[in-house]
């Protein structure tokens, strides 16, 4: 998998019109607790409109990078655990099976 | 800005009222008795009184939290306040409330600087008399003899209701905004008016009654409509004369109004004098009627059969059907600021009908039916007679003086002026239930004056007026007025103003904001509104109406002034302290609405191939959440207290770096709760084939070495002790202990068991 954005990053979707801020990752939508996607976001410029709604989406999606998110060292942490866990999540249930 | 508030003294009104209250239970109230007790028994009378009092030490107590909150505000506001971007205030005026009523003895009083806001005052002097106007029935005075009929007996500045004893008396110079206060005059229902000899409001500057749907003034007999004074601003729903018709001397009414609004007037059984005269002494500019259908069913309210109406301006863009019908006819009012003033400039002997002639469709049938009564007299504005329209404030407001023509005797003055005390004293009976049956009394103080300054800063009377308005009367406006009695008060300010040219007439302005409104679905007027008012508010509400600006700007900068605009104005201006008002706060359904508006995720805005969820979480709280149900199965399992920090609200708190180190931590808690667990021959298995791996295991690495010792019970006890490795990587030791379970130790751990009494077994 492709290192991921980071938050703040502003990106285009594939066959969409409106850029897309990210603000978070692995995010699920309880109705289908089964697809875990890499990012959740916001519509750029306007942000959250609420606090009940959230856009998700995947890596893979995203078919142009307007602006990169700031990168810090925690940022590299960040995406290295984020990836096993990720890993881990998607292969089994790694923590039931501690 | 500097604003001094005692705010010690809000707690002694507070206290005061507590104290008022528990007198008032107590049946201390004999002290009121007199102000009723002429007209019903006094148990009677005190009953009402308590329940009149309880009522009002209520809303007074509403007053002390107001107060406070005010203050509160204030405080807030003058903390957020910049050095050059204040309000101001007069100097020295301050903020009275005093209320003897509630006291029986003395007065309370709070003050509060740099504001003045109202002083209600209560006297139990002069037990009886008669203050205000004492006008006789049936006379006919000229303008000349208003001083000494409408305005005798109440002089000083002070305006008063009287109800035999009772004195309300309302200082000069003071604003009350009843409304704020919340004063439900529903409790008053039975309580007597009758006493009420005149309610004087000279000092009242304005009075809005923005609820109040219906005023019925029944047999009102008569009202001291000369001393309102310097009352400026009245605002009613609705007004109901009923069978008002006993005024007949009610000159100078509003010598200082420059608004008077009715939405409705009803005057179902009013019949006048057949020759009235609209006097130019009211210095009335601008009588919007609201939803009054048109001049002419106006006017046969008043069976007028003469009318003049020189000196008197009202705008005709009120009148919708008659700037229609005007229309038709050779007179144009596409200029708003037409006048009837200059309409009938110079014509003293001006047949009114002929006008309604020359204007086609101006008048009703039935208003013609009031006009053919005419005798074709001339009128003038000298020759005296009166009708009165209004009623105000408690219980009444003066909408105009009608001067009747014709000639009175001095005898059926005299005649008339003794009737008319009788007459009064009856009708006002009527007038308490008349008023108070039904209707919902609350009032509210105008904002006009603000915005009159707001948008009149070259006016310096409206300057003097604003110095003196408190800050949350504006406020008070937000939420008390209906949007179209904005939009009137919003148009006609702007209108004044003199740098604003591009303004519509009122009902354009209606009407392009129904189109809007329609059109996009997107705003009210009252939204619009928001945009335009200039006022002494709190800095805070500038941001909601930015809000609305950004959000809407393109549909309203066709024909209204932008923010940009009007701030251009304002700044380029002599005033450069000023505020935006918000008037109206936002409904749920224009939340809804707005926030539908602003809700890009929707049909119209394609993001791609997105899934919006309004359900959504991280797989960061799963992981958490899991954490916690390993957690739990491990505490049931194992009957061990995992250490808080694994437990969801601590694992909740670190960061995401440090989930690996959770979940280790916790692997090996597992781990070593299963091993706390094992049997010795468990532990045997587990670590031959767990712990060691298969070369180690080839290479026979592992030594098992039990210890044994004789405890103080004599019992033996078992260790077993495990060693692996080589000795060329450090050996690494385990010891199995009943009760204990398997746990990995170190080398030092052995000599340790050694010094405790554990020896090597033998075999």
């Amino acid at each position: 998998m492709e290192e991921l954005l980071p938050i703040g990053s502003v990106v285009l979707l594939q066959d969409g019109v409106k850029k897309i801020m990210i603000t978070g990752y692995m995010a699920v939508n309880q109705e289908d607790e089964q697809k875990i996607y890499d990012y959740s976001g916001c519509i750029y410029p306007e942000g959250l409109l609420s606090s009940d709604q959230c856009l998700l989406f995947f890596h893979n999606q995203i078919k142009e990078v307007f602006f990169e998110g700031y990168k810090g060292e925690e940022y590299q942490l960040f995406c290295h655990q984020l990836e096993e866990i990720q890993n881990r999540l998607t292969s089994k249930d790694t923590i039931e099976t501690i | 800005m500097q604003i001094h508030i005692n705010t010690t003294k809000i707690m002694e009104v507070q206290n005061i009222i507590m104290q008022e209250k528990r007198n008032v239970l107590n049946g201390r109230s004999n002290f009121y008795a007199g102000a009723f007790g002429s007209t019903g028994n006094l148990s009677s009378a005190l009953l009402k009184i308590n329940n009149t009092f309880l009522n009002i030490s209520k809303n007074l107590e509403n007053i002390g939290i107001y107060l406070k909150n005010y203050v509160d505000e204030i405080e807030s506001y003058e903390n957020n306040m910049s050095g050059n971007n204040s309000m101001t205030y007069s100097e020295g005026s301050k903020y009275v409330v005093e209320n003897q009523m509630l006291q029986n003895q003395g007065y309370f009083s709070y003050e509060m600087d740099s504001t003045k806001l109202f002083e209600i005052k209560r006297s139990s002097k002069n037990p009886g008399k008669v203050e205000g106007n004492t006008a006789s029935n049936g006379s006919a005075n000229g303008q000349s003899d208003s001083s000494s009929t409408a305005n005798s007996g109440n002089q000083q500045n002070t305006n008063s209701i009287n109800s035999g004893d009772v004195n309300f008396s309302f200082q000069d110079n003071w604003e009350l905004d009843l409304d704020l206060f919340d004063f439900n005059l529903d409790a008053l229902e039975d309580l007597e008016w009758g006493d009420f000899s005149s309610i004087d409001f000279s000092g009242l500057e304005s009075i809005i009654f923005p609820n109040l749907e219906n005023i019925n003034l029944g047999a009102l007999g008569f009202l001291g409509i000369g001393s309102l004074g310097s009352l400026t601003h009245i605002n009613l729903g609705e007004l109901n004369l009923g069978n008002l018709g006993n005024f007949e001397h009610l000159e100078n009414l509003f010598p200082n109004f420059d608004n008077l609004h009715f939405e409705n007037i009803s005057l179902p059984d009013l019949t006048l004098s057949d020759k009235l005269v609209i006097e130019g002494l009211l210095g009335i500019e601008n009588i919007p009627f609201g939803d009054f259908p048109n001049l002419g069913e106006l006017l046969n309210h008043y069976q007028f059969d003469q009318l003049d109406l020189s000196n008197f301006s009202f705008q005709l863009s009120q009148f919708p059907n008659l700037q229609e019908q005007l229309r038709l006819g050779n007179i144009s009012i596409d200029d708003i600021s037409l006048s009837f003033r200059n309409l009938f400039s110079g014509m003293e002997n001006f047949d009114f009908s002929q006008f309604m002639n020359s204007a086609n469709n101006f008048s009703t049938g039935s208003m013609s039916g009031a006009l053919s009564n005419q005798t074709g007299a001339v009128s003038t504005p000298n020759v005296a007679s009166a009708l009165f329209l209004g009623f105000g404030a408690l219980s009444g407001v003066g909408l105009a003086s009608f001067v009747k023509q014709g000639k009175t005797s001095k005898k059926e003055k005299s005649e008339s002026k003794e009737k008319t005390y009788e007459e009064r004293k009856n009708s006002f009976a009527g007038l308490g239930d008349a008023i108070m049956r039904g209707t919902s009394f609350s009032t509210a103080v105008t904002a006009d004056a603000a915005l009159n300054h707001a948008v009149n800063f070259d006016s310096e009377k409206v300057v003097q007026t604003t110095k003196k308005m408190p800050m949350f009367s504006s406020m008070s406006f937000l939420v008390t007025l209906d949007y179209e009695t904005i939009l009137q008060n919003v148009f006609y300010r702007l209108k004044k103003f003199n740098q604003i040219k591009k303004l519509s007439t009122y009902w354009e302005l209606v009407d392009s904001a129904n189109q809007v409104q329609n059109i996009t679905t997107r705003k009210n007027m009252e939204e619009r509104i928001s945009c335009l008012i200039p006022t002494v508010l709190p800095d805070t509400l500038k941001n909601r109406y930015l809000y609305y600006e950004l959000s809407h700007q393109n549909v309203f900068s066709k024909d209204l002034l932008s923010y940009q605009q009007l701030q251009a104005v304002i700044n380029n201006s002599s005033i450069k302290q000023y505020k935006w008002l918000d008037l109206k706060p936002v409904k749920e359904s224009q939340k809804t609405r707005i926030k539908s508006e602003l809700n890009l995720i929707d049909q119209t805005v394609n993001c791609g191939d997105v899934s919006v969820s309004s359900n959504f979480y991280s797989v960061f709280s799963m992981i958490d959440d899991k954490i916690s149900e390993v957690v739990d199965t491990i505490e049931q399992i194992y009957m061990i207290e995992v250490p808080k920090e694994f437990h969801s609200s601590m694992v909740l708190n670190e960061t995401s770096s440090d989930y690996d180190r959770i979940l280790e931590r916790l692997e090996s808690l597992s781990v070593q709760a299963i091993l706390n667990s094992m049997s010795l021959e468990r532990a045997r298995t587990y670590l031959s084939t767990e712990i060691v791996t298969p070369s180690m295991a080839n290479q026979n690495l592992l030594c098992f070495q039990d210890m044994i010792r004789m405890n103080e019970k004599k019992k033996q006890e078992v260790i077993l002790v495990a060693r692996i490795g080589d000795g060329v990587t450090p050996y690494r030791y385990f010891a199995w202990y009943e009760g204990v379970g398997l746990k990995e130790i170190h080398s030092f751990d052995v000599k340790d068991l050694m010094k405790h009494g554990f020896q090597l077994k033998e075999d």
